[in-house]
């Protein structure tokens, strides 16, 4: 078997400063993810969903266990290490974009290359590509206050696959978005998936969405609940299929 | 119901409106502490110098009534800025507009009551505090000054309400016509501001003019007289407007377009910079002349300090003459950087006094070079012939006569056997120059006091030492120094206020983007450089264009520092100790915008 690209060992994580009354969001949770897999996280509101993206994105820190993302333990990491591993390990999808509104839609894309001092020619010829990939070209000069939802949102996944991460991620991030546009996102990050064997974690409440993925991991309790493996089943078929696990799941 | 949604909604914003709050009061403090001098026409006329003066007064009121006005503005919009949201969000819910005004009206009013009167009181305390400290730090006494003044509250109080007055109703009118939608999502709106090369460079050139001309007009003050002023606020606050104006925006636009921009943070700097390019201008337009007027002013008073002393230290050949001195007095002398010493007897009889011609062959009486007023005086010393056709006959030579010309004739030199026979009263004189007076002030000062209780003067008309001249000019120009001082400070403040507030007014902005950068991986210390850059610039343009104007607008004091007076006469030490203050300044609002604004650790690091 092959390393895996996200590998979690017995995560716990306790919200509450001292004196506060502590709440355990996440608890004796286990998983990995193997490199060039499609994994989905569903889960009820308020199950952990967030808080286990926000400890493999090093935003936040794990009260205890073990988090290793393409070969790094975040938990052991510091300082510059931290945001050296945000801007070029991983891409993150925010639901709310996270764009940055005094700049272009081709400079916030352009931000993760030019953190890593990336040459402007390079720079122009990636962020071109992704521009063609995502359809966006004649976005690039706009600002995020001109754009729509739709648009603001693909503007955010080429900002997170431009410099080519090993793992992206996202926070539903077709939850803004109507049900075309949610399709056409899923379609290019199963594009991307399968063409540059990038694996995607995708966090989502939409069954529609986690059809889209090879495995769904389903929290529940603070725990990975249940698994459902796609394995060679129709996008049809495993949408059924997670339809009636929900129904199941959340008796 | 409302007004406890409303109250809420301040609740929950308590540090911007704390911020707001405290420039707000800042402000009027500053303006009460004006208003305390300007409107003073007993003080004003007492150190009146020039004619002039009072204008000068009436022209900084409205100057700093203008930059009022434009702080009010400021104020107003922040404050527009922070509940426009939740008054959006009332409407939505159903409440009525007419009901919402009321509340802005009745939120913008009682605002700025509390920070009128707390200001006036924080003003008063200031004022009380500034001039104690200043009059004891300058060695000045200066008639008529007063920390409570009821004209100037009144004055205070009524501009500031009459502009609060003004602020609600621009509040109510926007309220009024903005639709909900706007109102909900203001805060979002990116302003991109429209770029026309011709009309900017247009822009440019007619600011670069009026600059020019405002220069003009202040080195020119002799021909124009008081109209230079108005002249000259009015052209280069227009002037520095337009430069700025055209200017920012085509550097940053330039810049953008390089690959430098492509590095690191200098693409969002440069974007933050070009979507607040508007609001720049305008702080940085203010900001800049507040500069110039507080360095100018600081410079001016300071020149006077420095000056003075060394003006006087050219006008006689010894600080103090000091007739039999007693061991108290020979302490003090001892004390003095001395440059020069000479001791004579004098025999007094009738009203003639008699000096030994030996003594005076042996110690010559030192004189003066020439007449030219320098402030590097050189001395001399004549031979005794010389001395008994002119010498003899000069008032600072007269003067050393124990009677100080209470009862007068032409002092007379005789052979040492004469003046051995000679009876009369007998007295030695001992003149003491010193390298610098500004040096030696309190010892000086002891020391001519003590001498003018055994020896009186006669008249108070003709000062006796380089000291007492130095007490005359004191005199003079002591308020305009104490004035130059006083405006400075009180313009310093206002810079700085008017600074932070605007800093701070884009925290709130700056923190949820600065939140974004931190989760997109950029590093504390690139976040840490590009903030320190961009605050950077706000501090470092008006700084530079404050400076010039100050160069240029001390030709203005030529007229009222005259030879050898010069008003740049060693600006460098000023220039210098300013900048450093700023320099402190900026590290510290620094500090503080980094602390609300850098996304807090997340980790133990
Ligand atoms: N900063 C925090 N402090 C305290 N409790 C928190 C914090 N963040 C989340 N929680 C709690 O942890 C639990 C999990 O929250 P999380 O945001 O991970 O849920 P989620 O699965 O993402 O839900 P949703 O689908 O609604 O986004 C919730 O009960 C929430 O109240
Ligand atoms: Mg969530």
């Amino acid at each position: 078997m092959t390393t895996p690209i996200v590998d979690v060992h017995d995560l716990e994580k306790t919200y509450g400063k001292a004196g506060e009354r502590p709440y355990t969001a996440l608890q004796n949770l286990n998983f990995t993810v193997a490199p060039g897999e499609f994994v989905g996280i569903m889960g009820a509101s308020g199950s952990g969903k967030t808080t286990l993206l926000n400890m493999l994105s090093t935003l936040d820190t794990p009260t205890k266990g073990q988090v290793v993302v393409n070969g790094h333990d975040v938990t052991q990491m510091r300082g510059n290490q931290l945001s050296d591993f945000r801007a070029q390990e991983v891409g993150f999808i925010f639901q709310d974009f996270n764009l940055l509104e005094s700049l272009t839609a081709e400079e916030n894309i352009g931000l993760p290359l030019a953190l890593t001092g990336t040459p402007s020619k390079v720079m122009d010829q990636a962020i071109h590509e992704v521009a063609t990939t995502l359809s966006i070209e004649d976005l690039l000069k706009k600002y995020p206050a001109q754009l729509s939802g739709g648009q603001k949102q693909r503007v955010a996944a080429a900002r997170a696959i431009v410099h080519r991460p090993a793992l992206l991620m996202g926070d539903e991030p077709t939850g803004a978005l109507d049900s075309t546009s949610a399709r056409e996102l899923l379609d290019l990050l199963t594009t991307i998936n399968r063409e540059q064997q990038m694996s995607v974690l995708l966090v989502t409440h939409d069954p529609f969405s986690a059809s889209f993925c090879q495995r769904i991991l389903f929290i529940k309790d603070g725990q990975i609940g249940s698994e459902l493996t796609r394995g060679e089943l129709s996008r049809q078929d495993f949408y059924q299929q997670v339809l009636n696990a929900l129904g199941t799941f959340s008796e | 119901m409302l007004t406890k949604l409303a109250l809420a909604g301040v609740k929950n914003r308590r540090r911007d409106y704390l911020v707001l709050l405290a420039g707000l009061t800042m402000s009027a403090a500053i303006f009460y502490m004006f208003a305390n001098l300007a409107t003073n026409q007993a003080f004003i006329k007492a150190n009146a110098v020039v004619k002039s003066a009072s204008l000068v007064f009436g022209f900084g009121a409205v100057l700093l009534a203008l930059i009022t006005v434009v702080y009010i503005m400021y104020a107003n919009s922040f404050l527009l800025s922070m509940r426009q949201h939740d008054y959006g969000l009332f409407m939505m819910l159903g409440a009525k507009r007419r009901r919402i005004g009321q509340l802005v009206v009745l939120e913008t009013l009682i605002l700025g009551a509390g920070a009128t009167v707390v200001g006036i009181g924080l003003g008063i305390l200031v004022s009380r505090f500034l001039v104690s400290f200043l009059l004891d730090l300058l060695g000045l006494h200066l008639a008529h000054l007063t920390a409570i003044y009821l004209p100037a509250m009144l004055f205070t109080a009524v501009l500031y309400i009459g502009l609060f007055i003004l602020a609600s109703l621009f509040n109510l009118m926007h309220l009024m016509r903005t639709t909900v939608q706007k109102l909900l999502h203001a805060d979002q709106m990116a302003v991109q501001p429209k770029r026309h090369p011709g009309r900017q460079l247009l822009g440019g050139l007619v600011g670069v003019i009026f600059l020019a001309i405002g220069y003009w007009a202040m080195a020119a003050i002799t021909d124009l007289k008081v109209t230079a002023i108005p002249v000259a606020l009015v052209t280069i606050t227009l002037g520095t407007y337009l430069l700025f104006h055209s200017t920012v925006l085509a550097i940053i636009a330039g810049l953008r377009r390089t690959s430098w921009a492509k590095k690191h943070l200098n693409g969002f700097l440069l974007g933050q910079l070009n979507f607040r390019v508007h609001d720049y201008t305008r702080m940085l337009t203010i900001v800049s002349l507040l500069f110039a007027l507080a360095l100018g002013a600081i410079t001016v008073g300071s020149g006077y300090h420095r000056q003075m002393p060394m003006v006087a230290d050219s006008l006689g050949t010894y600080a103090v003459a000091v007739h039999n001195p007693n061991h108290h007095q020979r302490q003090l002398m001892k004390q003095l950087h001395v440059a020069h010493q000479d001791t004579y007897t004098q025999k007094v009889r009738g009203k003639t006094t008699y000096y030994n011609a030996a003594e005076l062959k042996r110690h010559p009486v030192e004189q003066l070079k020439s007449e030219q007023q320098t402030t590097h005086p050189h001395f001399t010393t004549q031979s005794l012939a010389k001395f008994k056709q002119d010498g003899l006959t000069r008032l600072d030579f007269l003067m050393l006569s124990p009677t100080k010309l209470g009862d007068f004739a032409t002092p007379k030199l005789l052979s040492p056997q004469a003046f051995q026979r000679l009876k009369g009263k007998t007295y030695t004189v001992t003149t003491i120059r010193v390298k610098h007076l500004a040096a030696d002030l309190s010892t000086l000062k002891q020391l001519d006091h003590s001498e003018q209780r055994r020896f009186p003067q006669h008249t108070a008309a003709l000062t006796i030492g380089t000291y007492q001249s130095y007490m005359m000019l004191n005199g003079i120009f002591g308020g305009l120094e104490f004035i130059g001082y006083f405006l400075g400070i009180a313009f310093l403040a206002m810079l700085a206020s008017c600074l932070m507030f605007k800093i701070l007014s884009g925290a709130p902005g700056d923190a949820r983007r600065y939140a974004m950068l931190n989760k997109d991986g950029v590093r504390r210390s690139l976040m840490r450089h590009s903030l320190a850059k961009e605050i950077g610039i706000l501090f470092a343009i008006p700084g530079i264009m404050g400076v010039i104007d100050v160069l240029f607008g001390l030709q203005m004091f030529k007229p009222l520092m005259a030879k050898p007076m010069s008003p740049y006469l060693g600006i460098g030490g000023t220039f210098a100790i300013f900048l450093a203050l700023y320099g402190l300044y900026y590290l510290m609002t620094l500090g503080l915008y980094l602390n609300l604004v850098l996304p807090k650790k997340s980790r133990h690091d």
